[in-house]
């Protein structure tokens, strides 16, 4: 009995290692309910105990595997379900710290959503500081020019604001436009990262 | 040499049959776990068991667990803990009102979907005999 103890303990391990992203409730229930299956399978087998655990450890499958089903599953729905930048970018950082293509998504997403953002809050600033907030274009001798969103920075007198009052309107079309691409590209991303974990499953 | 172009040939062929047949059985898992939790409330051992003698859906058992997972995070099942008279406390999924919604949405497109295409396929069985 030890000895098929011992090896259901290492097991579970094993799944717990790769169950680190969830919360601590949840990864206490996935690891009962695995427990109980494998108990219960090697049990109604009626092989000798150690065989008997072998074979339900088997044809449970990779527990690393299933681990990182439990995680992208899980992420991906909460992501899904909510919608909410925050729980997508939560999602994207677990994701960002299994691979490096997830850090390429939540790095694109992250600048996506600060764009947004900014965007927003020039359209919220400009009403309070008129004069300070805008677009500013500012060009040099030498040919080249700058463009800065914002304000607040000391004026030379050689910048001109491009949009007064519709950056307003722009700034907050702009921000929302940005923020709901961002979200369309973080939710297809992990649309795809659960395809690709489903396809490397035997 | 042209018998390895053509042994590689049916090798693929083969490959890419099996690797079809693999996700077509996966792209229905969750309809068959939905149709087997209609008639009431099952944990998993005993969802297997059903899947493995009615559905012939064969899969790494493993898998099942998440997938039970998300569609409780989606909202279409339920669980809870039930003590046991004798043995294990066992974690029992139900359809929820919604996850019943959905089995008939599914259960629905499936047929519609299976019945055409079945008729499409009669000659080609046919040919086969």
């Amino acid at each position: 009995m030890t000895a098929t103890n011992i090896k259901i303990d290492a097991y579970l391990r094993q799944v717990r290692r790769g169950l680190r992203a969830l919360p601590g409730a949840e990864v206490t229930d996935i690891l009962n309910e695995l427990r109980i299956h494998i108990t219960e399978r090697a049990q109604s087998s009626g092989r000798p105990a150690e065989d008997a655990v072998d074979s339900a450890l088997e044809s449970l499958g990779n527990p690393e595997q299933i681990a990182a089903l439990y995680v992208t599953e899980d992420l991906v729905s909460k992501a899904q379900s909510s919608r909410a930048p925050w729980t997508i970018l939560r999602t994207l950082f677990h994701w960002s710290t299994l691979s490096i293509l997830g850090f390429g998504v939540f790095m694109i997403c992250l600048i996506g959503y600060s764009i947004g953002v900014c965007f927003f809050l020039a359209a919220v600033m400009k009403p309070i500081h008129p004069q300070g907030v805008g677009l500013w274009y500012q060009s040099a001798e030498s040919g080249h020019f700058s463009l800065h969103l914002g304000g607040f920075a000391p004026h030379t007198g050689q910048e001109r604001e491009l949009l007064g009052w519709w950056l307003v309107p722009v700034g907050c079309s702009l921000g929302g436009g940005t923020i709901l691409l961002t979200t369309h590209f973080a939710l297809w991303s992990l649309g795809w990262l659960r395809r690709s974990r489903k396809k490397s499953l035997p | 040499m042209q018998y390895i172009v053509l042994g590689m040939t049916g090798t693929h062929a083969a490959d890419s049959v099996d690797k079809w047949e693999v996700q077509l059985r996966k792209g229905c898992l969750e309809l068959a776990i939905l149709a087997s939790l209609w008639g009431g409330r099952l944990y998993g051992l005993e969802l297997l068991r059903i899947l493995e003698t009615e559905s012939d859906l064969v899969i790494t058992e493993g898998t099942i667990y998440p997938l039970l997972s998300r569609l409780r995070a989606e909202g279409l099942l339920d669980a809870e803990w039930v003590e046991a008279e004798l043995g294990h406390p066992r974690k029992y999924y139900r359809l929820t009102t919604s996850g019943r919604r959905r089995a008939v949405a599914m259960a629905q497109i499936w047929s519609r979907f299976s019945a055409k295409l079945d008729d499409l396929l009669k000659p080609l069985l046919k040919e086969e005999r």
